[in-house]
């Protein structure tokens, strides 16, 4: 049984403008110990899906259809009560720029020890020394747990945030974006930290971003996303060396890379589509260069079209054996 | 000259152009101010409590209006020397008098309607001047910065920390029975300072926007950065403080008028409690006693809500999704 | 009429100091150094890269070269004229030429004003053509940075445009007065990845056609490769490298040049990147004036490296360092 298995799920967002179709039967699993990642730009929904798992979703978000089986249980059928009991034990998250909701008149320590005993049966004792543990495993200074945010650069901050979501050991840690706001040799440093942790626990991730290189050296798995749709999903190393979607193609082909040949980069000519009322065919098609009829009014099913690839579109031809719809 | 022949070749230019209707964004263009003002109506129309404002606020107009209307029926109707010649004194409600007479036998009613006409003035006059002199205060110090900035507000300063009403009873001990007009000034002199700190503020934070920067690059000078820049910008703020401003002007010239310290040939609702208060009504004549009372307390409360829901037109992160 | 080969913009000793002012009864201050003693040239038509993390001091570069501040120290020649304390009409003849990008497109444009109004502005403000010269020379801005037709974006506000097409209106607005010398401040780091290459494109390609100059600032070694023909690595408000892109990015010699390339994500789950290590980051600044600005966070340093502030030396041609243990060409 898959750790976390995504089912079709649909979620859409009320606005005074409509319901804008944010993620649309999206489905996808992940065992444990393995990381995913997902990557896509601006609204394509992949923050969304981070949300619904940790059912934090804003207000006038609705589930239109779908189930997140965690350890075979449907979340979105939980109470209040029960998620609670979930989030962060069993689940926990690091937000972009997490390190700004420290609060900056206690102390750093003081609110992972929050976090542990709101948990955990431990006495206040116990809570430092796993704080002190929890700083070395993120690579920060174990006596440094007393200072206060503002006495920790943007870097640390961070790390330790990412100690809070460690700090009961959960089965399967989200982080959206959870480098984004820092200096790219502070983002070096926590990414090798973040893959580091993951080899030896047993934690599983899902990883969040829309800078492919990063998901490129951190997830064994990665899953494309387009305005809310999942188009193609694969181990790492297919989607760059096999990659079958031409949406994944552009992107892969529109970020400059310090190694290799300079290549004139191509840019992906229109715009993203408006979800309030998205196109009937494939979402992809008005901006596709290898657009067909069938593309226009046809939405592309969703299919394994080689072993553990998944892709969405017209184009790709099932691979002699078959595969199997998800 | 070779940039005229240019054009007259870029056949593409005079096809593209060709039947567009022109539009700009400053300056007021009609259809883009109707159109934004449509759009602030929405927001603002979700807010029961500022739609419940504007209802008071539209009732209070209506009797401003209609205040010329008693002394053209009758001339026993005029609120200052309207004498009934069958009641003299003090009477509750009766057919002719709705709301009763006052102490020399006025007519309640009509005071109030034109108390609300003198409200109306009063308020809006000494509100708008107050925010018209603030906003371009706190323009001015916020942009212009280092020197100007300190010493205007200092001066600043140095108002907000008087005590506005004592101020205003001591001029008046000083200068003699102050008049309506005189009071609008006054209240105009004292209110902007507050107003000020407000939009320096703003326009503090405003001027390190990257547009304002992008105006200085090609060459702005400081008046069009202001004008042009950061002062629309800031006007929504500055609608907002004047509805405060109103709120408070209002009370300002009822608690003058009612401490004695009003305009005696003005009839206001602080003066009609004032003679109720005065000629030791307050207790026998309830008809007098409370109609002013309640008009006051409710366009106030009035201009406060409706401050309320444009702050969320104002400040879009109030609104609700 | 400029050539290749000349050198547009000359950068001598650029220093630029904030003081922070605590108490006006005390004579002590607080000093912020944003840049030291920065020089550099940008030849006619070149791409110039500025590469620094956040607080580097490139930003500020940016804004003392566009004159949004002036410098504390040293010298800026551009086309020949000292631009660093101009005033009055001569900095106004100054802004015909040069101009700005920014990073946000959402705050680069006024949300009252419509397209034309923001790229017609310039024109405006410095008296350029009468009222139909001004509408077809904002027509034609519109067309060059590929809003086509250009008659459907006049009239539209801020809010009824993405982000990739605010920032060509914000392009346009820079080019209306045909500028020598463009500084793009981050100019694609708030847009998307598909986006970005588009914008990228254009401003190399308005460099070939219509012959400009840049200064383009970013923390992106990647963009700064894909668009700059050299680059300055800044650090702390001191360049520590200079040189050919090519040169700089495969043969580094200064520590944090090397941290910062082996720092930086590859798109190719296949490439295994060798990390340069270097000592804790999370250390208060030191005092310029003695050794190096680098020297809390370096693996390899020597004694001299905190007795004195190392100079720019040429470790190859046209690739200069300023680190005590790299050797001269």
């Amino acid at each position: 049984m898959s750790l976390l298995e995504i089912r079709n799920l649909t979620l859409h967002y009320g606005t005074t403008k409509g319901m804008v179709q944010a993620v649309d039967k999206v489905s996808f699993s992940l065992d444990k110990g393995e990381s995913v990642g997902l990557v896509g730009e601006s609204g394509c929904g992949k923050s969304s899906i981070a949300m619904a798992i940790m059912k934090l979703m804003p207000p006038n978000a609705v589930i239109k259809g779908g189930e997140i089986l965690f350890k075979g249980e449907n979340i979105l059928l939980k109470d209040d009560e029960e998620i609670r009991g979930i989030r962060w034990r069993e689940i926990s998250m690091v937000f972009q720029a997490a390190m700004n909701a420290l609060n900056p008149v206690i102390s750093v320590g003081d609110q992972i020890i929050e976090a542990i005993q709101a948990h955990n049966e431990m006495s206040e004792s116990e809570a430092w020394e796993k704080v002190k543990e929890l700083y070395t495993l993120v690579g920060l200074d174990p006596g440094r747990g007393k200072s206060y945010p503002h006495e920790y650069s943007g870097g640390m901050k961070q790390r330790a945030i990412i100690a809070m979501s460690l700090a009961c050991s959960p089965d399967l840690i989200i982080a959206d974006e959870p480098t984004t706001a820092l200096d790219v040799i502070m983002q070096d440093q926590i990414i090798q930290e973040i893959v580091a942790l993951q080899d030896r626990s047993d934690m599983a991730m899902i990883y969040i971003s829309h800078d492919i290189s990063v998901i490129a050296e951190t997830c064994g798995k990665t899953g494309v996303m387009y305005a809310g749709k999942i188009v193609e999903y694969a181990d790492t190393d297919s989607l760059f060396y096999d990659t079958l979607h031409p949406y994944t193609k552009a992107l892969l082909s529109s970020y400059p890379s310090i190694k290799g040949e300079v290549k004139r980069l191509n840019p992906i000519p229109g715009e993203p589509p408006n979800l309030l009322d998205p196109p009937k065919g494939c979402r992809f098609y008005p901006r596709c260069p290898k657009k067909k009829e069938i593309c226009k009014s046809q939405e592309p099913e969703y299919l394994e079209v080689k072993k553990d690839h998944f892709v969405a579109c017209h184009l790709v031809k099932r691979a002699k054996g078959g595969g199997r719809a998800r | 000259m070779k940039e005229h022949l240019a054009r007259e070749r870029d056949k593409d230019w005079l096809e593209d152009m060709a039947g567009r209707e022109f539009r700009t964004g400053l300056g007021g263009k009609w259809d883009r101010w109707t159109k934004g003002f449509l759009g602030h109506w929405e927001i603002f129309r979700k807010n029961k409590l500022g739609l419940f404002g504007l209802g008071l606020l539209i009732i209070f107009a209506a009797m401003a209006l209609l205040s010329y209307i008693p002394p053209l029926i009758d001339p026993m109707y005029e609120p200052m020397t309207g004498v009934d010649p069958d009641i003299l004194w003090t009477q509750g409600p009766t057919k002719a008098h709705w709301l009763g007479t006052d102490f020399i036998g006025r007519d309640i009613l009509s005071q109030l309607l034109v108390g609300a006409r003198i409200a109306f003035l009063v308020g809006i006059t000494a509100a708008f001047m107050a925010v018209a002199i603030g906003t371009s205060m706190g323009l001015i110090s916020g942009y212009l910065g280092k020197r100007v900035d300190m010493i205007l507000m200092r001066i600043a300063d140095i108002i907000m920390v008087m005590p506005g009403l004592l101020v205003i009873l001591i001029l008046s001990a000083v200068i003699g029975k102050l008049s309506v007009w005189n009071l609008v000034i006054i209240i105009g002199l004292l209110r902007w300072a507050s107003v000020a700190r407000v939009i320096r503020s703003q326009t503090l934070s405003l001027r390190e926007r990257p547009y304002v920067q992008a105006a200085i690059i090609s060459g702005a000078s400081k008046g069009r950065i202001i004008f042009r820049h950061i002062g629309p910008n800031v006007l929504p703020l500055s609608f907002l403080y004047m509805t405060f401003g109103v709120t408070t002007a209002i009370l300002v010239e009822a608690a003058l008028a009612f401490l004695g310290f009003g305009d005696p040939g003005t009839v206001s609702w602080g003066m009609m409690l004032q003679w109720v208060w005065k000629t030791g009504n307050m207790f026998k004549a309830p008809y007098w006693l409370l109609p002013p009372g309640i008009c006051i307390s409710l366009i106030t409360l009035s201009f406060y809500l409706i401050g309320r829901a444009l702050d969320e037109v104002v400040n879009p992160r109030l609104r609700q999704r | 009429m400029r050539g290749r080969d000349e050198i547009l913009v000359n950068v001598m000793s650029l220093t630029k100091i904030y003081t922070l002012k605590r108490n006006i009864f005390s004579r002590s201050a607080q000093f912020v150094t944003a840049l030291y003693d920065a020089n550099f040239q940008i030849s006619d038509g070149e791409v110039f890269g500025l590469v620094g993390e956040s607080g580097s001091g490139k930003t500020t570069c940016g804004r003392i070269l566009s004159r949004l501040e002036e410098p504390t120290g040293g010298q800026i020649f551009i086309e020949g004229v000292d631009i660093s304390h101009l005033k009055g009409k001569e900095l106004r003849e100054f802004r015909k030429n040069v101009q700005m990008i920014f990073q946000d497109p959402y705050e680069s444009l006024n949300p009252r004003m419509t397209v034309y109004d923001t790229v017609v502005e310039p024109l405006e403000v410095q008296a350029i053509g009468d009222y139909e010269e001004r509408e077809y020379r904002v027509w034609k801005a519109l067309k060059t940075v590929e809003l086509y037709p250009p008659g459907d974006y006049l009239f539209r506000f801020p809010h009824e445009l993405s982000g990739g097409q605010r920032q060509r209106v914000a392009i346009a607005r820079a080019l209306v007065v045909e500028p020598d010398f463009v500084i793009a401040d981050e100019p694609v780091s708030m847009l998307d990845a598909s986006i970005r290459a588009g914008i990228l494109n254009l401003l190399l390609d308005l460099r070939s056609r219509l012959g400009l100059t840049y200064l383009f600032i970013t923390h992106d070694v990647a963009v700064a490769r894909y668009m700059c023909d050299r680059i300055g690595v800044i650090f702390k408000g001191k360049l520590v490298e200079l040189g050919r892109t090519e040169q700089v990015i495969h043969n580094p010699h200064h520590p944090y040049t090397k941290a910062l390339l082996s720092a930086v994500p590859v798109p190719d789950p296949r490439v295994k990147r060798e990390r340069f290590r270097f000592e804790e980051l999370e250390i208060p600044d030191r005092a310029f004036d003695r050794g190096c600005v680098f020297l809390p966070r370096c693996a390899a340093s020597g004694r001299i490296c905190r007795r004195e502030s190392p100079e720019m030396i040429e470790v190859e041609e046209d690739h200069y360092a300023a680190c005590h243990l790299s050797t001269e060409m």
